[in-house]
């Protein structure tokens, strides 16, 4: 029997990035556009702003604070439905900020938005991806929001795209959570390049921006390619992109990578003392 | 007992040994407590207030050491600068 799927309607939401996807304007653009293709009028928000605390925790009345604004800001929207992208933020929303501030929204997770919204996603996907894909999974977050079998089934999607078998996760919510412990993080990307190595798959596909930015840098001297999930649904859509992040962490020389007007937008200061430091850092395996 | 008794205490507003202390320092939230927790209880959160305790989040003398980062908010307004157009920072941040 054919199935018919009938268009949802369209919807007002706030899409809130949270803070530290502001260093991938790429991926935040291309998840806004998706939302927008699929008939969600999203308007991103996100930044210091916009903070869920988490920065903060060890302070719980500035945590608290941060929240209340935050929270009473996206009231302020009238929209009916705040859509997450980090799973600190959505955690932090959940347990500390909402038992808080009454919210007068609904939260949902970007990876559930865009599936439940899958026929008219699928439509945009009209582009081959030649990929054999592992996928990079975190054990924390699946509990609250199947996040692992949602950007499957989403990958699934993507016609040419091959998603290898693998059912292992790592520990943590995502790869920031395991900095803290010495040697944890270096596990768990040999833990996924042997996945890779094992499945033969050429490219590795993060959730989550902490887990991205760690990531790309797996590319040096390897013959294989991180992308992030958005990335691969905008290659299937044609949607030119750059991943300005990896570009930059994965140059000899960062600074020299790029160009001067950039440069001048960003102030040498900030460049020099807060970005550059990052972006220089060995990779961990 | 002594490792999780650490993580009631800290949540009652009591003291935690040091063991405890590196068990809660070490948690990477894998949320692998809950599904074993024979009481059902939510021990990831519990952890998580814990954890927040254990670095003086009501006034206490932290039990695991705080790292700062003072240039979190410049260091992601850099990024975004160089990511994002005028507009889109004018709109969305």
């Amino acid at each position: 029997m054919a199935v018919t799927h009938h268009p949802l309607p369209a919807e007002r939401a706030v899409f809130w990035y949270g803070c530290n996807l502001l260093r991938h304007g790429d991926v935040l653009r291309l998840t806004a556009r998706f939302l927008e293709a699929v008939g969600v009028d999203a308007a991103p928000r996100g930044g210091p702003s916009h903070c869920c605390g988490s920065p903060t925790e060890h302070n719980a009345r500035i945590t608290e604070g941060m929240g209340r604004r935050t929270v009473a800001a996206f009231n302020a929207t009238g929209r009916e439905k705040v859509i997450t992208w980090c799973p600190s933020c959505h955690m932090n929303m959940a347990d500390l900020m909402v038992p808080e501030t009454p919210a007068q929204f609904e939260a949902a997770h970007v990876t559930e938005v865009l599936w439940q919204r899958r026929a008219a996603l699928q439509k945009l996907l009209v582009r081959p991806v030649q990929a054999r894909v592992l996928l990079h999974r975190h054990a924390g977050f699946q509990p609250r929001v199947a996040v692992n079998d949602l950007v499957s089934n989403l990958l699934r999607l993507i016609p040419g795209l091959e998603l290898v078998a693998e059912d292992e996760a790592l520990p943590g919510h995502m790869c920031s959570a395991l900095a803290g412990v010495p040697g944890a993080l270096a596990a768990a990307h040999e833990a996924n390049l042997a996945a890779m190595a094992r499945h033969g798959a050429d490219t590795l596909c993060t959730i989550f921006h902490s887990c991205h930015r760690e990531a790309v840098a797996l590319e040096r001297g390897r013959a294989i390619r991180v992308m992030n999930w958005v990335h691969l649904l905008a290659s299937a859509a044609g949607w030119e992109f750059r991943d300005e992040y990896k570009h930059l962490r994965n140059a000899e020389d960062p600074r020299a990578a790029l160009d001067e007007a950039a440069l001048g937008r960003i102030g040498v200061d900030v460049f020099t003392q807060l970005m550059e430091p990052e972006l220089r850092r060995k990779p961990v395996v | 007992m002594q490792v999780a008794g650490g993580m009631r205490a800290l949540l009652q507003g009591g003291e935690a040994s040091a063991v405890s202390l590196g068990w809660i320092g070490a948690c990477t939230r894998s949320a692998a407590c809950n599904p074993v927790c024979p009481e059902k209880l939510d021990v990831a959160l519990m952890m998580r207030f814990a954890s927040m305790r254990a670095r003086g989040a009501l006034g206490e003398a932290p039990g695991i050491a705080v790292k700062l980062d003072s240039g979190w908010s410049a260091r992601v307004k850099g990024f975004a600068r160089l990511g994002l157009t005028d507009q889109e920072q004018a709109e969305w941040l």
